[in-house]
């Protein structure tokens, strides 16, 4: 059963290229309207970085940050009820008719991904939108991003188009 | 140009759904395509529509969250009315007896204050069908007081001289992209993106601004100027242009007749002077005047709130001596001005339109410029002159909120009438890029609301001005349809545009431009384009700065507010720090004043003030606190709460 589910779903990745983020929030919102969270739940969380000094300028940056799907979730394996699970596509996801919302995922998270949804008392966290992804669509983070800073797709897509990013840049300044 | 396409996007709802409409979103001016999907009547989700010339699928937060707005706790859905603000509000039978009431009550207002007393506040919410029934509302009743956030200086919408060049698509063919006093990146993300495009292409960003703003961030060269001095910045830019002979031998005819008293008006100044008034050390300017020159075309970017400030054509001026008019990539393209001059009183002969428009011209922008109004007829959150006239004890006796959601305005008005949200009705949408749109209904209104223009008919008909207002279905309700080929029919630039060409161009995902030529092509006529920067006059220089008054002693710090349609991208009901309204302010000023992160602090001015919690950043300098809600920009003092207001003022006093 295993097997068939793994051959049938191949695994995808989510591509942040923080350098093209520019913090205008649309994935965190996106993000918050399609699993209809409230504002205190931010699966999809945007960093600002800054301004900081660099000699006589600032500098500032935006970090996309979310659930990094780990290989080895520290978050499924400290579940007390099984709630935490990961898919054999690599999407780890929270089932919330089973949480109990202990929060010891986001105890167990180094990353501090999970969050607690005070609106139903369960936890929070990007599910990578495996039931758009089971339909073959893109998750909304990356669909809304306005300026690809979030790029989805099978794995060797992805970085195959990183790769071709880089050496356009490189042609270019050539 | 090396070019790389992605992989394909996969769009669509995970949701089930019985109908998806293909609309316009109306959040910003971009004016983004996006697909929402219906089921059993209720919005159910909202994705872009990756047909959409503008926007190709993306959505910023605000095009995502305005579903929530439909049907939000806050959302008014009841007709309400008191005599007093010490009263509690009463639930009216219907929208008859609420323009009734409201109708008395205005006769009453113009009997005792005369026609000039009302005042009329028109929201981008509420919709360019409320805010044009409004002036004809007002020519008709004899007050030149509307105020809009879709107004120009003079009015009545753009002329092609200073409307957008091109398409905000075209930004990818541009060398070097200028963006003076605006924050796309915040406010038009969607439209941002394509000067990513460029800039991977290798085109350069240049920004100036007060703040260091999210767009400044992604900015090759970023440019802290002075308040105010987006357009002596322009001004310095072309003494510096001039200076360093970066002009072009064929600058003299590229479409500008430019007389001897221009090229002296430049001669007579120094480039010091000249940058003494944007802050900007004169190294710095040469550095963006020759990046600015040299990478051509270069396409000038200008926020909505330089048009308010003197020397503004100087933008159109430098695009079109430098030859950037009319290059795909190049030219002027000032944020939020695409909405031609339509005017919608103008067939009002013999009722005093005339004088009234043009009284309107020089009174509308300044609440100074006119008694305190008695009554107040607004679409959305009332400005600043109104807390005014509240502490100078002239409050108006009358004040009419027609909104779709409770504000703080709310609490101030006497009566209330539930509006239709811009989801909720057809309606016309002009775009940054002078694109005109036809905005499909996405669901039905609630059974209590009506459009802006149902409201000016319903009251116009109560003096007796139903003629003036004869846009009228069967069951009474307006003809949008009808009113907008009225209107479109009003203006040359628009003149042979109807809603059945917008509606077939939105099918075939054409855009359908001003001006106008039908005949022609969709797009607009190119030649129509070149005739109107021809008959430009070059903007002289203009060094002029504002010295200190006594008041600027007592408030020493500069408050900037966003312009009210270039709100910043939100994320759905802010509770926490990072992005509600917070007063940034920078870290000197703030530890001097013993101000941290999340403190309360109170900001005053000589009229008004407004406590809020602090966010200390060095996104601002020590001279400006920025707030993302207030109406206008001023001078103000900020003080930690508890603090005195002296004391805060001898602290500021001795670091400014």
């Amino acid at each position: 059963m295993t097997e068939m589910y793994t051959r049938n779903k191949p695994k995808n990745m989510l591509l942040v290229d923080a350098s093209l983020c520019i913090g205008c929030l649309s994935c965190q919102t996106a993000c918050q309207m399609e699993h209809d969270l409230p504002a205190c739940c931010r699966t999809v969380r945007i960093v600002q970085l800054g301004p900081f000094h660099q000699g006589e300028d600032l500098t500032m940056s935006f970090l996309p940050t979310t659930c990094f799907h780990c290989d080895r979730p520290a978050c499924v394996e400290a579940c007390p009820t099984g709630a935490m699970q990961k898919r054999s596509d690599g999407i780890v996801f929270s089932d919330p008719e089973i949480c109990i919302g202990c929060q010891t995922c986001a105890v167990a998270c180094p990353y501090g991904i999970p969050t607690l949804n005070r609106a139903n008392g369960k936890i929070a966290k990007c599910n990578g939108c495996k039931d758009r992804i089971d339909l073959g669509l893109w998750p909304v983070c990356a669909l809304k991003c306005p300026t690809e800073a979030l790029v989805f797709g099978r794995s060797t897509r992805v970085v195959q188009d990183k790769r071709q990013r880089e050496a356009l840049k490189l042609a270019r300044a050539l | 140009m090396l070019d790389y396409h992605l992989m394909q996007r996969f769009t669509g709802t995970r949701r089930d759904y019985d109908r998806m409409v293909a609309t316009i979103c109306q959040e910003c001016t971009v004016g983004c395509g996006l697909c929402a999907y219906v089921s059993e009547g209720r919005l159910v989700d909202v994705q872009g529509d990756e047909r959409h010339p503008i926007s190709k699928g993306r959505l910023c937060s605000r095009g995502t969250a305005f579903a929530r707005d439909l049907a939000c706790a806050e959302r008014i859905t009841r007709l309400a009315g008191r005599k007093s603000l010490l009263d509690d509000f009463e639930e009216l039978d219907g929208w008859e007896q609420a323009l009734d009431l409201l109708a008395d009550r205005l006769k009453k207002v113009r009997e005792q204050h005369g026609p000039k007393s009302l005042f009329i506040d028109c929201d981008t919410g509420a919709g360019l069908d409320f805010y044009y029934a409004a002036t004809r509302f007002a020519a008709l009743w004899g007050t030149p007081y509307v105020s809009s956030p879709f107004d120009d200086p003079n009015n009545s919408g753009s002329t092609i001289s200073n409307a957008p060049d091109g398409d905000c698509s075209a930004w990818i063919h541009s060398r070097c992209l200028f963006i003076v006093a605006a924050d796309p990146a915040s406010t038009h993300p969607v439209a941002f993106r394509w000067a990513l495009e460029a800039q991977k292409n290798g085109a350069k960003i240049v920004v100036a601004d007060t703040r260091f703003t999210n767009t400044m961030s992604k900015a090759d060269l970023a440019l802290r100027i002075g308040s105010d001095a987006g357009n002596l910045l322009g001004a310095a830019l072309m003494k510096a242009i001039l200076d360093e002979q970066l002009c072009g031998p064929n600058s003299t005819s590229n479409g500008l007749d430019i007389p001897e008293s221009w090229w002296n008006s430049f001669d007579e100044i120094s480039l010091e002077s000249a940058a003494k008034g944007t802050d900007l050390p004169v190294a710095r300017l040469k550095e963006a005047a020759i990046l600015v020159a040299k990478k051509r075309p270069t396409k000038l970017i200008t926020g909505k709130r330089l048009a308010h400030l003197p020397g503004y054509e100087i933008w159109r001026t430098i695009a079109t001596l430098m030859g950037w008019t009319g290059q795909q990539g190049g030219g002027w393209y000032p944020l939020d001005s695409g909405r031609p001059t339509l005017c919608s009183s103008a067939d009002l002969q013999g009722e005093n339109s005339q004088e009234i428009a043009e009284k309107a011209q020089s009174d509308s922008r300044s609440a100074d410029g006119f008694d305190t109004p008695r009554a107040v007829i607004c679409s959305g959150g009332l400005s600043d002159f109104h807390s005014g006239s509240k502490q100078s004890g002239k409050a108006p006796v009358l004040i009419a909120l027609f909104g779709c959601l409770c504000s703080e305005t709310a609490d101030h008005c006497h009566m209330l009438f539930p509006a239709q949200n811009w989801a909720e009705r057809e309606s016309l949408f002009f775009s940054n890029d002078r694109a005109i749109q036809w905005s499909r209904k996405i669901v039905e209104p609630p059974d209590s609301t009506r459009s802006g223009l149902d409201f000016w008919m319903g009251l116009a008909k109560r003096f007796g001005w139903q003629d003036h207002f004869p846009w009228k279905l069967d069951d009474d309700n307006a003809d949008h349809e009808a009113f907008v080929d009225w209107l479109l029919a009003q203006d040359t630039s628009t003149k042979g545009c109807t809603v059945e060409v917008l509606k077939k161009s939105s099918e075939d995902g054409i855009l359908v431009h001003w001006p106008f030529d039908g005949n022609q092509s969709l797009q607009g006529s190119s030649a129509a384009l070149v005739r109107g920067y021809e008959e430009i006059t070059p903007e002289f220089a203009c060094f002029s700065h504002q010295p200190a008054d006594e008041a600027d002693e007592l408030y020493p710090l500069y408050l900037e507010v966003p312009d009210s349609i270039s709100k910043k991208a939100i994320c759905v009901g802010n509770e926490t720090l990072d992005n509600g309204n917070l007063l940034q302010i920078n870290p000197e000023i703030a530890r001097a004043l013993g101000i941290d992160t999340g403190d309360e602090v109170v900001v005053q001015d000589s009229e008004t003030f407004v406590e809020v919690r602090a966010w200390v950043t060095r996104m601002v300098p020590r001279w400006l606190v920025y707030l993302p809600s207030g109406s206008r920009n001023k001078r103000v003092l900020v003080r930690k709460k508890g603090q005195s207001g002296p004391d805060a003022l001898n602290i500021l006093r001795k670091l400014l």
